[in-house]
């Protein structure tokens, strides 16, 4: 069986054919050549493929790619519209607050952070930890990125007064 | 050693847009119903299921739906996140509430339905207690001979029938959950423990009581993971009912869950499973009685 | 830190791998496609000990998969691990052999043209197997006499035969501990033991291979040792070293894993080689967690002290179940004496240590490198003392610890230096003030349900493997420095950055030396063609050795600038000085005292090169001859639940002796990161296996690999960071290591804290809620 599907990813539409067992994960990467998608453990544990997908973010290692199909994609690469220069403020915020080490969970970290965001402009400590929990980061201990999101959502706030 | 980078086994693809759609392609053998997809693909990819046909049920409105007009009934393929965002199950069902919250990071909860969580049957299935003490009941589909659809209710309880296995048989799927309306002056709780916090559970506990005054009126109480499938703490209820609660009642009640359980050694030892079991059902129970009426507390 | 005034050092700025990272541009090997690029898939046993009679590709074959198996690779044997010097290597490994030795051991690869098609190609290569006993435990691998895991292997190029199993043996003895034990008047001894704890690096090890037109390949493997990578692979499949390309490549994470060459890559190379095209495996995480993993512990720590708390006497007996391969045992076994040595002053000191192959997981380096598994026994030991003599743990620390003029072991005992730094006691005593030390609870009067408990425990880690004499593992590193006519530099080194700030350190101090902004000094792509040798970003070296090797050439080619300089200014070069200047965004050189003859940095590059006189440029290979030691300190409040066991990281007060610091806020998360580790090491982290079978429990699964999470660690607001002010006088501008001194007293730390909780010494990491309850259940005093 082979399916053809859109798939509508940062603002462009992709029109593939899949078979049915094709992993979100994969075709993101293979075939659209997003590499800022991860895979770090395939079972949805780790988070590093996150994606967000209608608005809520996702793990694309448990998502079929026909599944995705027709629905509205961000991922990393999609944060700022392509021709933006300028990173996002959580993007910023990461590399201030000293929340990239070695880098592998980052963009699954900052999709993470800016679904969180998005519904929660102010968001406490203990709501960050809630919606971090599902991304692994094996480097920074959480300290820093718990920091960064704070200092990412106060940067979004200020931009929003301006 | 399983490959969770890719599923290399075809199988074919289904979307229905209705349940009756849905029962039909669901009358053969190897067609499996896929909602989140949380569990399934993992057992897909371990090699633990190896299906011929997925019918995905998150396009099927009849099944998405949350409402309060006859009684409260969820939609199985209800997405875990619009449970836990819902005010209305947030006050008046908690233990159900907090069970979600527990399960796995926010991206699962975005992905993974109610149902699915049932569906999969794992004995430590964190839904399951706090249905289970809220009387909750499930709505089952088919479609018979003539291609009626035909619909049986049962309680959530006899839907578990041992680890990762329930009443469904092929053909047939959870169509809806019933919960009965909780009675004034009622409570419910639902506590988990992990090895850490985001974990399946070594054990977890959902408590509903109904206090009148100081006394116990009518109490359920529902462990996971201590058992091949969710269990009814029979002999610690029967042990608080009608009793004035107190500290000391509860802890000496709460000894009893042990002739109730039959835990093993999974994610933990069967010795611990049974002593934490016990000190879970105090914190619940406390938790769900302080809940039960304004200025509640368990004495000493 | 020293008075002097730095622009860079101590400063904040946006790393420069930073933007690449947000973004999702960040190239790692598992990135990497390439044109005609197949993907292999690694032949796997699923016995732990079994030979194979015959294996069967031809399915495989039907489906367009090029498929490998031992009869088609080198049998050469080697080690993975190439930092030590040849006459300290066991060699053992082979790229792939029929002899099966532990659930997920190689013997061959496919390769197709899909992830999807190699995974059922792999599924269609059928296999008849020999079982072999196998051997899950210490004491079953030494009662065996026949069916051995390995029977032969080699040091350097010696055939050892092997006997019941034991890889290796080191014994180490200083004074007389007979006599030393009979000048004590109290004698401590317990059996400790730590877990096998996996990496988990977030990328699994992974690499991809092109072979080139010229005969030659190039690689991008996930590595901590580009160098090493390369002179093994040229080794083991005779590729001459001027056509093997090893390129620096971003990996996700590696902890150690990463300090040997992972045997993917090899694996990797074998499959180019043989079909003729580019290869890429990205090892499942099932297959990662069948790859590699700490070197677990256990040991007998007995040690003696005076009444007024001077320690006289120690010995220690250790084995180690270090898995179906030898990535350099000898070595560890070397530094389990090693660090025990470093971290108290015994003058009667015996140590014996067993390595034992087992049909487990091969064990490796993992950040601490034996140091947090002996720190744990030993300062569990010392509360001990310090409790049986009254005396205050702090003082019995400040007593007996290793400090200032004195001699310390960097990596088990040939490696030895002078300390010529240490701020030890103020890491202690300011760690003890932020975290109420005064005020920690009594574990004999507390009662109820939550207990509180303090712990403190101390420690340390080598700022690499450098020593006056060398010793028996390599190091130095090579780097080259050049101004570009811009006024820019450019750092040229083989030296690995695995996420910490070793590179921007780097550049940190060249920009310091030469006084241009941070942003006109560039870290050059690197590979091994164009690099010299640098020996690993192990060690906790990267900023102490090779961050110190690129100064001292940095300071060589400023050497040839200022004398260009001095040509243009007309001045002799003893006069000129460097400094940013700001407005201008460069560097400048100026005759002092006289500021208004200065020239740029450009200019005088430019006048160079339009005059012909050359590059201001340098290269050179710069060994340290000191391996100072980096100290931490950690104190910790936890609380205990006395009823169901589980323990909650309230508090955490983290000081550590970097010496000069260079990247503040990355350094902070050094310490965040380790305590992080550290306290899943404690707590909960652990491979178990099904003995019946060979298989981890987990099944390579991270559903069943718990690791603590953001809501298992405290808010930022109470975790404190605070660094010794002192000054490191061998190292680049006064800076030490940091990396894995933040994790090394961790575990016992936190089982100190419980401790402190419960009354109860916990000698068995990790510490799950089970055996706390068990113990309090039981009443125990000690587990």
């Amino acid at each position: 069986m082979r399916i053809p599907i859109v798939l509508k990813v940062n603002g462009k539409e992709h029109s593939i054919e899949v078979k049915p067992n094709e992993i979100l994960l994969n075709v993101l990467r293979d075939k659209l050549h997003l590499i800022g998608v991860k895979y770090g453990c395939g079972i949805g544990e780790c988070g590093a493929c996150t994606v967000i997908l209608n608005g809520r973010a996702i793990l694309s290692c448990q998502t079929l790619a026909v599944s995705a199909a027709g629905r509205e994609i961000t991922t990393i690469e999609g944060l700022v519209p392509e021709g933006n220069k300028e990173l996002h403020p959580l993007q910023e915020a990461f590399i201030e607050e000293g929340a990239v080490q070695c880098g592998f969970c980052t963009p699954g970290m900052i999709l993470s952070a800016k679904a969180l965001v998005d519904k929660n402009p102010d968001p406490s400590n203990s709501a960050i930890k809630e919606a971090i929990r599902g991304n692994l980061c094996r480097c920074t201990g959480y300290i820093n990125i718990i920091k960064a999101i704070k200092t990412g959502a106060e940067k979004i706030r200020e931009r929003s007064k301006r | 050693m399983s490959n969770s980078q890719v599923i290399d086994c075809d199988f074919d693809y289904y979307s229905p847009k209705t349940v009756e759609e849905a029962l039909e392609y669901l009358k053969s053998e190897g067609v499996k119903v896929l909602a989140g997809g949380t569990d399934l693909l993992n057992d897909i990819k371990t090699g633990e299921i190896v299906p011929k046909a997925l019918v995905s049920i998150l396009g099927i409105n009849e099944l998405d739906f949350v409402e309060f007009e006859h009684g409260f009934r969820i939609g199985p393929a209800t997405l875990l996140c619009k449970i836990e965002e819902d005010d209305r199950i947030k006050k008046k069902y908690p233990a159900l509430c907090e069970a979600v919250n527990s399960m796995g990071g926010m991206q699962i909860r975005n992905m993974a339905t109610l149902g699915g969580n049932l569906c999969t049957a794992s004995p430590g299935a964190d839904a399951a207690p706090p249905l289970i003490v809220l009387n909750a009941k499930v709505e089952v589909s088919r479609k018979n001979g003539r291609g009626e659809i035909e619909r049986r209710t049962l309680p959530i309880e006899e839907f578990f029938t041992g680890p990762k296995k329930t009443v469904l048989e092929q053909g047939e799927l959870l169509t809806s959950i019933l919960i009965p309306e909780p009675d004034a002056s009622s409570g419910s709780a639902f506590i988990k423990i992990g090895r850490v916090k985001l974990d399946i559970a070594k054990i977890n506990c959902a408590v509903y009581v109904k206090g009148e005054g100081d006394i116990c009126k009518n109490v359920r109480i529902s462990l996971g993971a201590v058992a091949p499938k969710p269990v009814r703490a029979f002999n610690v209820e029967k042990a608080l009912a009608g009793k004035k609660l107190t500290a000391s009642l509860l802890a000496e009640a709460a000894e009893m869950v042990s002739q109730d359980i039959s835990p093993r050694n999974a994610r933990s030892t069967a010795v611990y499973k049974t002593q934490a079991a016990s000190v879970l059902i105090q914190d619940t129970l406390t938790t769900a009685w302080n809940r039960s009426g304004a200025g509640r507390e368990v004495k000493e | 830190m020293s008075n002097k005034k730095y622009h860079f050092l101590g400063k904040d700025f946006p790393r420069k791998d930073g933007i690449a990272r947000v973004t999702g541009r960040e190239v790692y090997p598992s990135d990497i496609y390439l044109t005609g690029m197949l993907h292999g898939r690694i032949l796997r046993s699923p016995y732990p000990h079994a030979r194979i009679k015959s294996i069967d590709f031809s399915e495989a074959l039907s489906l367009g998969a090029v498929c490998l198996s031992f009869k088609n690779t080198p049998q050469k044997h080697f080690n993975l691990r190439q930092v030590s010097v040849p006459r300290a290597t066991y060699k053992d490994w082979q790229v792939l052999t029929d002899h099966m030795r532990q659930v997920g051991d190689p013997f061959g690869a496919v390769a197709a043209e899909t992830e999807e098609l190699a995974a059922r190609a792999a599924g269609a290569v059928k296999v008849e197997w020999e079982m072999l006993p196998s051997y899950m435990t210490i004491e079953q691998a030494l009662a065996a006499r026949k069916d051995l895991i390995h029977e032969k292997v080699y040091l350097e190029d010696r055939e050892i035969t092997i006997k019941s199993n034991i890889a290796c043996t080191r014994e180490v003895a200083e004074g007389d501990v007979d006599k030393g034990f009979k000048e004590a008047d109290v004698i401590v001894e317990n059996e400790f033991s730590t877990p096998r704890v996996y990496h988990c690096q977030l990328e699994p090890r992974s690499c991809v291979c092109r072979p080139e037109p010229d005969g030659g390949i190039t690689l991008w493997p996930t590595t901590q040792a580009l160098h090493n990578t390369r002179i093994l692979i040229g080794d083991i499949f005779d590729i001459p070293l001027n056509k093997l390309n090893v390129v620096r490549i971003t990996g996700g994470g590696h902890f150690g894993s990463g300090i040997h060459t992972n045997p993917v890559v090899l694996i990797t190379v074998a499959l180019a080689l043989k079909s003729g095209k580019p290869v890429r495996i990205v090892q499942s995480r099932e297959e990662d967690m069948y790859d590699h993993c700490r070197y677990p512990s256990r040991y007998t720590l007995k040690i003696g002290a005076k009444k007024d708390g001077t320690l006289v006497a120690g010995e220690m007996k250790a084995s180690v179940d270090i898995g179906s391969h030898h990535i350099q045992a000898l070595s560890y076994l070397g530094v389990l004496a090693g660090w025990w040595h470093s971290l108290y002053r015994m003058p009667n000191l015996k140590y014996e240590g067993v390595a034992v192959y087992t049909n487990k997981v091969p064990t490796c380096a993992m950040q601490g490198y034996g140091a947090p598994q002996v720190t744990f026994g030993v300062e569990t030991t010392m509360n001990m003392l310090a409790e049986r003599l009254g005396i205050d743990p702090i003082e019995i620390r400040i007593k007996n610890y290793v400090g200032l003029g004195e001699i310390f072991w960097g990596q088990g005992p040939t490696v030895r230096s002078l300390i010529h730094s240490d701020g030890v006691k103020e890491l202690l005593h300011r760690g003890a003030e932020l975290i109420g030390w005064k005020d920690r609870p009594d574990p004999k009067t507390q009662t109820g349900r939550f207990r509180k408990g303090i712990g403190m425990a101390r420690g340390f880690h080598t700022s690499g493997t450098g020593a006056p004499v060398p010793g028996e593992v390599k190091d130095f590193t090579t780097a080259q420095v050049k101004v570009n006519e811009d006024g820019s530099i450019d750092i040229l080194t083989a030296l690995m950055d695995h996420g910490g700030g070793t590179l921007d350190a780097a550049a940190k101090l060249v920009a310091e030396e030469f006084g241009v902004p941070f942003e006109k000094v560039g870290i050059s792509p690197a590979d091994t063609r164009s690099t010299g040798y640098d020996v690993c970003t192990h060690a906790t070296r990267g900023v102490y050795c090779g961050g110190g090797a690129v100064l001292e050439v940095a300071r060589e080619a400023k050497k040839v600038l200022l004398e260009y300089a001095s040509r243009i200014l007309d001045a002799p070069v003893g006069s000129l000085k460097t400094k940013p200047d700001f407005k201008l965004g460069q560097g400048i050189i100026y005759v002092e005292g006289m500021p208004e003859k200065h020239i740029t940095l450009a200019k005088a590059a430019q006048t160079a090169m339009n005059k012909d006189w050359g590059t201001a440029i340098a290269a050179g290979s710069i060994r340290k001859v000191n391996c100072p030691p980096a100290y931490t300190t950690y104190f910790v409040e936890v609380e205990v639940d006395m009823q169901t066991g589980r323990v909650e990281i309230k508090r955490v007060a983290a000081g550590s002796d970097a010496g000069v610091v260079i990247n503040p806020t990355l350094a902070r998360g050094q310490l965040h990161g380790g305590f992080y580790r550290g306290a899943g090491y404690a707590l909960v982290e652990d491979t178990q296996y099904d003995e019946k079978t060979g298989n981890l429990r987990c099944k390579g699964l991270l559903t069943n690999y718990k690791m603590l999470g953001p809501e298992d660690l405290p808010d930022p607001e109470d975790f404190q960071v605070f660094f010794a002010d002192t000054y490191e006088p061998t190292g680049p501008m006064g800076a030490k290591g940091i990396g894995e001194a933040a994790l090394n007293p961790v575990p016992a730390a936190i089982a100190l804290a419980i401790q402190n909780a419960t009354g109860i010494y916990f000698t068995r990491l990790p510490i799950l809620p089970e055996t706390i309850l068990k113990a309090v259940k039981e009443g125990r005093d000690h587990v």
